[in-house]
């Protein structure tokens, strides 16, 4: 997760902030770290030209509709995320993003994928369903002075 | 003292359903509670009964710094009989599980009133966070 993810998490679990309505799924040439926002982490992803339009992040909703819970205490995604053709080369993707805009915003975390591809034009870009993974197994206590 | 808390899984549980949505009701009122030797829920923790205790209610706010929730006022038990304390937790006020706990070596604490003693937990003191790695 993100600085900004760890605290907004928190603010969720304790009604100080509301639960989000959508998520939004980036690719990343390379790793995001801690206090990457969704405003540098538009230099990590694929590009958007004039002449190449193609690469956006992709909404995902929130609720039963959008994330399975498993019996194991972790959620992922429902239903394939599907990117697109890149109309271009959109380079090595071994990362994603959870993010909370369609452009610049805010990251909640990152994830490396276990089979990373370099992409081209041609097939379709899809994030499989149950591929996303979140996992509760960092909890930490903290210690403030 | 700072009481350091631990998640219970049953929190951590409610934090992935809420973070995503998939809970139509998000925890959003909780009880800060004694215990007389822990509060780990793993090991049947025992609320308070003593004269003058009740739970408290807890909200929190949230460190943009250092990145960790902590309760946002003082849990204030200085009223109560005197008592052995071994633990903190806040609970799910909707269903009564700890969220978070935090136990330490048990404590004898002196009857509260005019005379001093009970209990407080001063605002910012119970907090916790996960890691952001």
């Amino acid at each position: 997760m993100t600085q900004w993810g760890v605290t907004r998490f928190l603010g969720i679990i304790t009604g100080i902030y509301p639960v989000p309505s959508h998520f939004y799924v980036a690719l990343c040439n390379t790793q995001p770290g801690q206090t990457t926002n969704g405003t540098s982490l538009s230099l990590i992803e694929p590009p958007v030209t004039a002449a190449s339009t193609a690469y956006a992040r992709q909404v995902m909703g929130s609720g039963g509709g959008a994330w399975a819970l498993s019996d194991s205490g972790y959620v992922s995604n429902v239903d394939d995320i599907d990117f697109g053709s890149p109309d271009t080369n959109w380079g090595y993707t071994p990362y994603y993003a959870l993010c909370d805009a369609l452009i610049n915003g805010n990251v909640y975390g990152f994830g490396e994928f276990s089979n990373p591809l370099t992409l081209a034009p041609g097939p379709i870009v899809k994030l499989p369903a149950a591929t996303m993974t979140l996992r509760g197994i960092a909890l930490q206590p903290s210690i403030v002075s | 003292m700072i009481l350091a808390a631990h998640w219970s899984p049953y929190a951590i549980l409610q934090a992935w359903k809420a973070a995503t949505g998939r809970s139509p009701v998000v925890p959003t009122t909780f009880k800060a509670r004694l215990y007389s030797d822990t509060a780990d829920p793993a090991s049947s923790p025992v609320e308070l009964t003593v004269g003058g205790y009740v739970a408290r209610t807890a909200t929190f706010t949230l460190n943009d710094t250092a990145h960790t929730a902590a309760n946002a006022t003082d849990w204030d038990w200085t009223g109560i009989a005197a008592a052995t304390v071994g633990g903190v937790a806040v609970t799910d006020d909707g269903t009564g599980q700890i969220m978070w706990y935090s136990s330490f070596t048990p404590i004898a604490t002196a009857a509260g009133g005019g005379g001093g003693g009970g209990v407080i937990v001063p605002a910012g003191y119970f907090n916790f966070s996960l890691s952001a790695s």
